[in-house]
């Protein structure tokens, strides 16, 4: 019964199958379905191949998932979990600057999550990571430093180094006049976006550190997101203070 | 080098059922299908995309372009087939389940049948679901193109079904 259908009628059917036609040619082609039976064959033929098209390779496709090494390729969150100071160990051996890693070995802590921070997917309001970003732009990285934001909130960078993509991190330091958050930042079109943050008490100054054990899954985050994705070049002085002249370029 | 931006690889990893299934339709088969994902996985992120760029459309659009090479490549071994004694196909997995692999193989049959382009227009509208706006902005072709490729898709597949060689 379809043998009848020319090119243009087969067009029409498409596009109202895919709800592509303007509603007067919509409208114009339900009333000739009505009339014509050819053309309501034909319709019907196309929506029986629409579904064993759908229903097949959606089966197909659904029947095995993405390959995990494709997924991979991409993922770049963490996926394993390692200690704060064995991150810290890999970055030692990859030429950290000394001041630095005893910045970051005193500021790690007991963990608590901050909850005036907890508004935004970075675990910052919005107006802080504005001005975290800008600083984290030209704050060179030093053990005891800290940048005094508009805010009133205290930021202090830590360590610079590139992940597998070349874009470049930086791990940080921001605390109010209570609590601190450590993160990573990486930077993406010009701005300096948080890709990992955690919560944590400072402790006093000169007060012995003590590190949550390897179970403590939020310090463990930025030990993965280290882990994982730094390329093995912690920036030294120098050449920060140049990626900072550069634009990070 | 380019690279991606952390929204970019977000958008790809979140599209990749979907852009292998778009795989799936074009190469007809599983195995294939993986190797075409892999292929436009790596070009990406090989070549990177502008920051400005629709992550998804290019993704789909590097996919197009790996599987014309392909079907490239593919003509020239047929011209020469001793030089593709390595190019052996690949021993079925024993966890295929059979009657999906049935079916599929019914349909990529059905799908070979098709001129590329036409099943690269189909595969996004009747397999993907977009409209024909969006198959035309990953296609690089007028909408009007896509309306009646998916349309002569359909028409040559019933065609085909009807009066089978």
């Amino acid at each position: 019964m379809t043998s009848t259908m020319n090119d243009q009628d087969w067009q029409l059917l498409s596009a109202y199958l895919d709800d592509e036609l303007p509603p007067e040619a919509r409208a114009a082609c339900a009333q000739r379905l009505q009339q014509e039976p050819a053309l309501t064959a034909g319709l019907q033929a196309l929506q029986a191949l629409q579904a064993e098209l759908q229903g097949t390779l959606h089966s197909a496709a659904a029947a095995q998932p993405v390959p995990a090494h494709i997924k991979a390729l991409l993922d770049t969150a963490p996926v394993s979990i390692t200690s704060l100071p064995h991150r810290l160990q890999n970055f030692t051996g990859a030429r950290a600057r000394g001041f630095a890693v005893a910045a970051s070995l005193a500021a790690a802590a007991a963990l608590l999550l901050l909850p005036q921070w907890q508004g935004t997917p970075n675990g910052t309001p919005h107006d802080t990571t504005d001005l975290l970003s800008a600083t984290l732009e030209q704050l060179p990285s030093s053990a005891d430093r800290w940048e005094t934001l508009a805010d009133g909130s205290e930021v202090r960078a830590i360590l610079s180094f590139p992940i597998h993509d070349g874009t470049w991190c930086r791990e940080y330091l921001l605390r109010s006049s209570e609590q601190s958050v450590r993160g990573i930042a990486c930077r993406d079109n010009g701005q300096w976006e948080t890709r990992v943050a955690v919560a944590q008490l400072m402790l006093p100054a000169g007060e012995e550190v003590a590190y949550r054990p390897a179970s403590a899954s939020d310090s463990d985050q930025i030990a993965a997101f280290v882990d994982i994705n730094a390329s093995d070049d912690v920036a030294g002085e120098e050449r920060e203070a140049g990626l900072i002249t550069s634009n990070w370029q | 080098m380019p690279s991606l931006s952390h929204s970019q690889r977000e958008i790809l990893m979140a599209e990749l059922g979907s852009l292998r299934r778009f795989c799936l339709s074009l190469s007809g088969s599983s195995a294939d299908a993986d190797d075409l994902l892999q292929m436009t996985v790596e070009r990406i992120l090989e070549k990177g995309m502008p920051d400005d760029a629709d992550a998804a459309k290019w993704a789909y659009r590097v996919c197009r372009n790996a599987w014309i090479d392909e079907l490239r490549s593919r003509e020239v071994r047929q011209r020469y087939p001793l030089q593709m004694a390595w190019d052996t196909e690949e021993a079925p997995s024993a966890e295929e389940d059979a009657a999906v692999e049935q079916a599929l193989e019914a349909v990529s049959i059905a799908l070979d049948a098709l001129p590329p382009e036409q099943r690269m227009a189909l595969s996004l509208v009747a397999v993907e679901g977009k409209s024909y706006a969006e198959a035309a902005d990953i296609l690089e072709v007028p909408v009007g193109t896509i309306m009646s490729r998916v349309a002569r898709a359909r028409a040559q597949l019933l065609k085909n079904r009807d009066s089978p060689d």
